[in-house]
């Protein structure tokens, strides 16, 4: 399965792809749009204060992962054919339990179809282009890949600085 | 190889999915007393409320182990560790290679006058929430014994169906357990918005029953109040009887090894039957929550199928909920004694106190803002020595960001799949 990686020394903390998340869970999906929608559209990665400088925090779609195994409600689901962690909207009755588990802090809340229900990356699967955040980013610092050529294209890489598992 | 699993619930289906992916060929036997096919405790209330149907409450293909016989309304009555089997309750007996006790527990029933009968309730099981929904029907005025998350959830449940509703709760706070004395405040106030009366520090004497049917209740100060129907949340015992009559050895629950193993060779345990150490604070414990049931299940369904896995441990107290528009996590120590430091933060409509002790973090409790819970969470699971990020955490200001080290260009197997 495809990751996100970061490449933190490319990272300047500019907070384009929380903005662009947002917009891309939004009904418009444009700016404009987004800016103006009720419920306001949530990202759904974080920028935050790393060791070294800006390190943004997403979903890294455990392979055990704690939200999945702790949703009481059967909402959280791994998609078969992806392997994706998703949260089906009509089953969550937002309870957090998801929120207080995932060991990232990625999850968060949301309003959607008059009730508050969690929010977490979905890797934009409905998108065919794939990761929005990934796109927006203007310095390249997130880069989506199979782990393997991940690893293969940074050994051979100069940058060498990697954020551990960052995907 | 013959997996049978005792219990439907949770633990059960976790440990059922764990033995599939490890052992594909095996053949695993589910054995259930209720009618249903598995489904969500936790959603019961929305059941009562109307809002969710019986079917929605179900597992769904996703979330259930393929190539499961499923054997439901079949109690077992004894097991035989020595022969490898268990006997149902229509006499049939059912040999085994290896099995799990995932039993779950019941309701206990207070010592209160006239307690018994039509119109009083206990809220485990789906025929329960049933029965409460068509009692709710005929009913204008609900008491709610015990201010538990039980009692708080049926309480709500009965109050947005109109009834007028009533919790009496012996301790200082409401779900005394999850919430200290400030966020058992602020969850009586939400209640009162709701329209529901909490009464604090009080017991129920007694119900009143008129020709069997309940009329009103009793407290242990003499209060009168009228009532149609009782809803009682006290508390739950773990379901060792089989076990016990087997055997096995069983202290507040049934007593396993680091792998879940009970002291019956081949005979596993997990969830709300199961007596464990809680992680933060050392001591006995008896699980009361989903996500422990499922963490076992898991280690138990693993080790079932050959693993060799140690269970990493339960929390006694690892609670999320949203009441009324409030949402409350809860982690661990809550309600420390002297040996723990305590740094509460409150700031308009929200509330935090973390829970130390020595260097380690061992406690959570936030209240209306719950931004960083998971990764406080994981710190408490951890139990390392955090005495560096000690300031930032108080302050709020950590994340995950700061466990990541860049210069470490290592695919961090954690979460790669
Ligand atoms: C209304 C409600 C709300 C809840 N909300 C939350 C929440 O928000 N978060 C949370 O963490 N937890 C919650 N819980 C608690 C949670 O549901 C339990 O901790 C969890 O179900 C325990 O799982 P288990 O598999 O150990 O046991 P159970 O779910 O109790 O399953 C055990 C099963 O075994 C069956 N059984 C028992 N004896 C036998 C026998 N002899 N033969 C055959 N079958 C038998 C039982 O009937 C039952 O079906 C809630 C519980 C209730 C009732
Ligand atoms: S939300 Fe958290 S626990 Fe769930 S898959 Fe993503 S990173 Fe893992
Ligand atoms: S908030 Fe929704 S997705 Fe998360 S655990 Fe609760 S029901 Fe499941």
């Amino acid at each position: 399965m495809k990751q996100i990686f970061v490449r933190t020394e490319h990272c300047m903390g500019c907070h384009t792809c929380e903005l662009h998340c947002a917009i891309e869970h939004s009904q418009a999906k444009d700016l404009f749009g987004a800016a103006m929608e009720l419920p306001t559209p949530k990202k759904r990665l974080y920028v935050e204060p790393g060791k070294k400088g800006p390190m943004p925090v997403m979903c890294r779609m455990c392979e055990d992962a704690a939200c999945l195994n702790a949703c009481i409600s059967g909402a959280m689901y791994r998609e078969p054919d992806t392997g994706l962690v998703l949260r089906n909207p009509d089953k969550c009755i937002g309870c957090w339990t998801c929120m207080m588990t995932c060991p990232f802090g990625v999850v968060g809340r949301m309003q959607q179809g008059g009730k508050l229900i969690s929010a977490k990356c979905d890797r934009c699967h409905e998108n065919p282009e794939g990761p929005r955040c990934v796109a927006s980013c203007p310095t390249k610092a997130l880069v989506h890949a199979e782990p393997e050529d991940w690893a293969k294209q940074e050994r051979t890489s100069v940058t060498g600085q990697i954020a551990a598992g960052q995907g | 190889m013959r997996y049978v699993i005792i219990g439907d619930g949770p633990a059960g289906n976790a440990a059922a999915e764990a033995i599939r992916r490890r052992d594909p060929a095996g053949e695993i036997i589910v054995l259930s007393d209720e009618a249903t096919p598995p489904y969500y405790r936790p959603l019961l209330p929305l059941l009562i409320e109307n809002k969710l149907t019986q079917d929605a409450l179900l597992r769904d293909d996703l979330h259930t182990a393929p190539r499961v016989t499923r054997f439901l309304d079949r109690p077992v009555t004894s097991i035989d560790s020595s022969k490898q089997r268990v006997t149902l309750s229509d006499g049939e007996g059912l040999e085994y290679d290896r099995m799990l006790l995932a039993t779950g527990a019941t309701p206990t029933l207070p010592p209160i006058a006239e307690l018994q009968g039509e119109g009083m309730f206990v809220l485990r099981k789906l025929t329960d929430a049933q029965g409460i929904r068509q009692a709710a029907h005929d009913s204008h005025r609900a008491v709610v014994v015990g201010g538990g998350r039980i009692g708080v959830k049926a309480a709500l449940a009965l109050r947005s169906l109109g009834l007028e509703v009533t919790v009496i709760e012996m301790l200082d706070r409401l779900i005394p357990l999850q919430l200290d004395p400030e966020a058992g405040e602020t969850l009586r106030g939400v209640l009162s918005t709701q329209g529901i009366s909490v009464m604090l520090g009080e017991g129920v004497k007694g119900l009143v029953r008129e020709k069997g049917k309940v009329r009103g209740a009793v407290t242990s100060g003499g209060k009168q109040l009228e009532a149609d129907m009782a809803v009682v949340g006290v508390g739950v015992r773990a379901n060792v009887g089989l076990a016990s009559a087997a055997g096995l050895t069983v202290g507040n629950g049934v007593k396993t090894d680091s792998q879940l193993q009970t002291s019956a060779p081949g005979v596993y345990a997990a969830g709300d039957m199961v007596e464990t150490t809680d992680i933060a604070s050392g001591q006995a414990m008896v699980s009361g929550t989903w996500t422990n049931a499922v963490n076992m299940g898991h280690t138990a369904g693993e080790n079932m199928a050959g693993g060799q896995v140690d269970y990493a441990g339960a929390l006694n107290v690892i609670n999320a909920m949203e009441v009324a528009g409030m949402p409350v996590v809860s982690v661990g120590v809550v309600n420390p004694t002297e040996d723990y430091e305590t740094y509460p933060h409150r700031s308009p409509g929200s509330y935090r106190k973390l829970v130390f002790r020595g260097e380690r973090l061992v406690g959570l409790l936030m209240v209306g803002d719950l931004r960083g819970a998971g990764v406080y969470h994981a710190l408490i699971r951890e139990g390392k020595d955090i005495s560096r990020e000690k300031n930032r955490l108080i302050a709020g200001a950590y994340s995950y960001a700061q466990h990541l080290t860049p210069q470490v260009p290592v695919l961090d197997s954690y979460g790669v799949r």
